[in-house]
């Protein structure tokens, strides 16, 4: 699987490098800026492309620009924006526009080449990711009328999947489970929190999202 | 009470017109009867002699009719003016008088006078009567009005006391010469009495009362009281003659009765006066105290007639500044400037059309008239300049601040954690090289890490939020509430327009209570909402398990930033329901 890096700090920017070669990944380029990153991505044309959030000029939200241009003019790459902000806000703005294929990680976790191998894998193959410790935030969160006590512990386990953009199939195999089961408990997880159930596991994450921060 | 106001104010001069109408009817015929006649004229026949009745009687009506208006000195007023008719009955002569019904009066009422203005000192000073003041009021006026007046009356004839040109007694009841004689001589005897009693007890109920009511009663309390002494000396002399006779030294001492309420009458004039006076000069302060800049700055610019005439203050620093406190222009190119001084210091500056310099004499008199209204405007304005400085400088110390916790969130993301990010990373990759045993330290210290990585997170989000900052209010509050323990929900259209203060001071204000609930246990729920329009921002915070004491606590930490976005805050306590309502303004 290629790989293009845009990480403006070369000595993590190199790390990361050997972590993901190490961990079999084929790293085809590293980039230190949004510009250099998308001069890359157009001559390589990558499965993924492992892009912070903050990068030069401005060290503001130049990672999650150019992503959203990845993602409209090289449908092919898949993008998982790394960032240390522990916000849902970025990755909705990512996935508002451009619910599959994308993915937003803590950036915490880039030393874990397991966890980022595994949502570099996800995004390529066209699903979304979510850094589980945002979802658990949410699902941590106080509510007034807690709906969620109302869900059996394998259905939380559901739900906080769900809300990472695992989709059915995903869940099938990270909880060794049959297809069947997964779709009645995010049936039974549906009906009990009242959303309307979106075909697409993509646009689903949204809802879930969204209902957890209401 | 409203109509036995308007029925008192009009009973009070048709009471004066009556009296006075009185004096006219009375005193006509006494002014011709004494001309005819000086030698029985109690007061004498001469131009002047009969002036000064006619003036005391004129004046007891008037001052009487002024003390009357009011209703603490009613009683005291119509005792007066009723001494404005019996002044001119004194006054009379008594032998050849005609027609019957004045020769009657004359003979029934001579001694009312003092009787009436002794009761009027006494009744003047305001406050209750005792008992004794309204006995000893009652006793002089059955006196002088029975015992040495109409009793005596009824037991003389003319005819039969030899004066046949008199006209006919209208009051005989039964000629009787002798105890008539005896009569009129314990009249004289209880008259030494009562006009002495009078004198005395009007002049300690005028010493006791307070010094302004003394000062105001002065007039009637000593002149009555003089005159109902002077009414016992009379009395006196009169008792230590063979019969009473009109002579000199009664004519003397009528007469200084007469010139005594003539003073006394002056006196009511001068103090009616000094009130209106004094009344005037307060109202005057009172302009002073709030004169109105717009309506002073129009004043000044009618006096010129420039209506673009303009009122500017210098304040020690060299700025000018308006009446509202606000920058004025510095400099009035191609404007006259009239400067107003007060102790070599300039309070005001007049600019006006330079055409207009050949005016100044005109402005320079409408600015001396200005005089306190102008310094009191020039206070004004400076210091609404000095509280606009000052929340001008509150506002930069919490804007300074923020940018600064802002910066300090920032380097913090970006530069240490950033490179612990790059230390949790290597220290993996030398575990992955690492022996077995050597690769267990390298997780341990990796993990210490990660939880520094953790813990500086959440310092720099308490430092500065950077989701308010970067992407709104409604950003922000929700980061908010997904950090937080407490069940937090935030709704509400958002803002309009957008303003970082007013946000920022919105964001604040629903953190602390969000922070304030964390510490309780009584399962405290937070509702927010936040709505406005292009004008302004307003967040509603309805906090259930939030009692009076926090939502004080929340009020003093969140009271600084609410007033550095100009906003207002306004807390209710029920029950247990706290609810916190802000609004700001909007304007950038």
């Amino acid at each position: 699987m290629r790989v293009v890096i845009a990480e403006d700090m070369a000595l993590l920017r190199q790390g990361l490098a050997r972590l993901l070669t190490d961990a079999g990944f084929d790293v085809v380029g590293g980039a230190g800026d949004a510009d250099e990153l998308l001069e890359m991505v157009a001559r390589s044309e990558p499965d993924a492309a492992l892009i912070d959030i903050k990068m030069p000029p401005t060290h503001t939200d130049e990672g999650l620009r150019a992503a959203a241009v990845i993602r409209e003019r090289y449908p092919k790459t898949a993008v998982l924006l790394l960032s240390s902000y522990l916000e849902a806000r970025y990755a909705e703005a990512l996935l508002k526009d451009h619910p599959a294929g994308a993915g937003y990680l803590l950036k915490d976790r880039v030393y874990d080449a397991a966890a980022l191998g595994e949502a570099l894998r996800r995004v390529s193959t066209g699903e979304c990711v979510i850094d589980p410790e945002i979802i658990s935030q949410l699902l941590r969160r106080g509510r007034e009328r807690n709906p969620l006590d109302a869900l059996t512990e394998r259905e939380r386990e559901i739900l906080s999947l769900m809300a990472q953009g695992y989709s059915n199939d995903s869940i099938c195999h990270r909880l060794v489970i049959s297809r069947r089961t997964v779709e009645s408990h995010v049936s039974s997880v549906f009906a009990k929190l009242g959303i309307v159930e979106s075909p697409e596991s993509s646009r689903r994450v949204l809802a879930v999202l969204a209902y957890l921060q209401d | 009470m409203k109509a036995r106001g308007r029925a008192a104010s009009l009973a009070f001069p048709a009471a004066a017109a009556l009296m006075a109408a009185a004096v006219l009817a009375v005193g006509v015929p006494m002014v011709r009867l004494a001309a005819s006649y000086p030698d029985t004229a109690p007061g004498g026949g001469a131009l002047w002699q009969v002036a000064l009745q006619a003036a005391a009687a004129a004046g007891a009506v008037a001052a009487g009719a002024a003390l009357a208006a009011h209703r603490t000195t009613a009683l005291c007023g119509t005792l007066l003016m009723l001494a404005g008719p019996a002044v001119v009955i004194a006054a009379v002569p008594v032998a050849p008088a005609r027609p019957a019904l004045l020769f009657t009066i004359a003979l029934a009422g001579p001694a009312l006078a003092p009787a009436l203005l002794g009761s009027a000192a006494l009744t003047c000073p305001a406050g209750r009567l005792s008992n004794w003041d309204r006995l000893a009021v009652a006793v002089s006026l059955v006196v002088a009005g029975l015992v040495c007046g109409l009793l005596p009356a009824t037991l003389f004839d003319s005819k039969a006391s030899g004066c046949f040109t008199c006209a006919a007694n209208l009051a005989e009841v039964h000629a009787a010469p002798d105890l008539r004689a005896s009569l009129i001589r314990w009249g004289l005897a209880l008259t030494i009495g009562t006009g002495t009693g009078m004198a005395v007890l009007a002049t300690r109920r005028w010493l006791r009362a307070p010094r302004i009511v003394r000062l105001v009663n002065a007039p009637v309390a000593v002149g009555g009281a003089a005159v109902a002494l002077l009414s016992a000396a009379a009395a006196g002399y009169a008792l230590a003659q063979p019969v009473p006779v009109i002579d000199a030294p009664s004519r003397a001492i009528w007469l200084a009765q007469c010139a005594i309420v003539v003073l006394m009458a002056g006196g009511v004039a001068a103090t009616a006066l000094r009130t209106r006076r004094l009344a005037s000069q307060i109202a005057a302060q009172v302009l002073a105290a709030t004169p109105d800049a717009a309506a002073l700055q129009h004043s000044l610019a009618q006096s010129i007639d420039d209506p673009g005439l303009a009122l500017v203050f210098p304040r020690d620093d060299g700025t000018v500044i308006d009446a509202a406190g606000q920058p004025a222009s510095a400099d009035g190119a191609g404007l006259a400037v009239a400067t107003v001084r007060r102790a070599s210091r300039t309070v005001a500056e007049v600019r006006y059309r330079a055409e207009l310099a050949g005016a100044e004499q005109l402005l320079g008199t409408a600015v001396r008239s200005a005089g306190l209204a102008l310094e009191h405007v020039a206070a004004q304005a400076r210091l609404r300049a000095e509280l606009a400085d000052l929340a001008a400088s509150r506002r930069r110390i919490i804007e300074d601040g923020d940018a600064e916790r802002r910066r300090l969130e920032r380097d913090l993301h970006d530069g240490a954690q950033q490179r612990l990010i790059g230390l949790q990373l290597f220290m993996q990759l030398a575990a992955d090289d690492a022996s077995d045993a050597q690769a267990e330290t390298y997780h341990a210290a990796r993990r210490i890490v990660s939880t520094a990585l953790a813990d500086l997170r959440d310092l720099a989000h308490g430092i500065h939020p950077a989701a308010l900052t970067d992407d709104g209010l409604m950003t922000g509050l929700r980061t908010l509430a997904n950090r937080s323990p407490v069940p937090l929900s935030i709704g509400g259209t958002g803002p309009v327009a957008r303003s970082a203060a007013a946000e920022a001071a919105a964001y604040r204000l629903v953190a602390y209570t969000a922070h304030t609930a964390r510490r309780l246990n009584s399962g405290p729920v937070i509702r927010a909402a936040v709505d406005g329009d292009e004008a302004i921002l307003r967040v509603r915070i309805e906090a259930d398990g939030i009692g009076g004491k926090q939502a004080a606590e929340i009020m003093a930490r969140a009271s600084d930033r609410v007033a550095a976005a100009s906003g207002s805050a306004a807390v209710k306590t029920t029950a247990a329901r706290t609810t916190i309502t802000a609004v700001f303004p909007c304007a950038s």
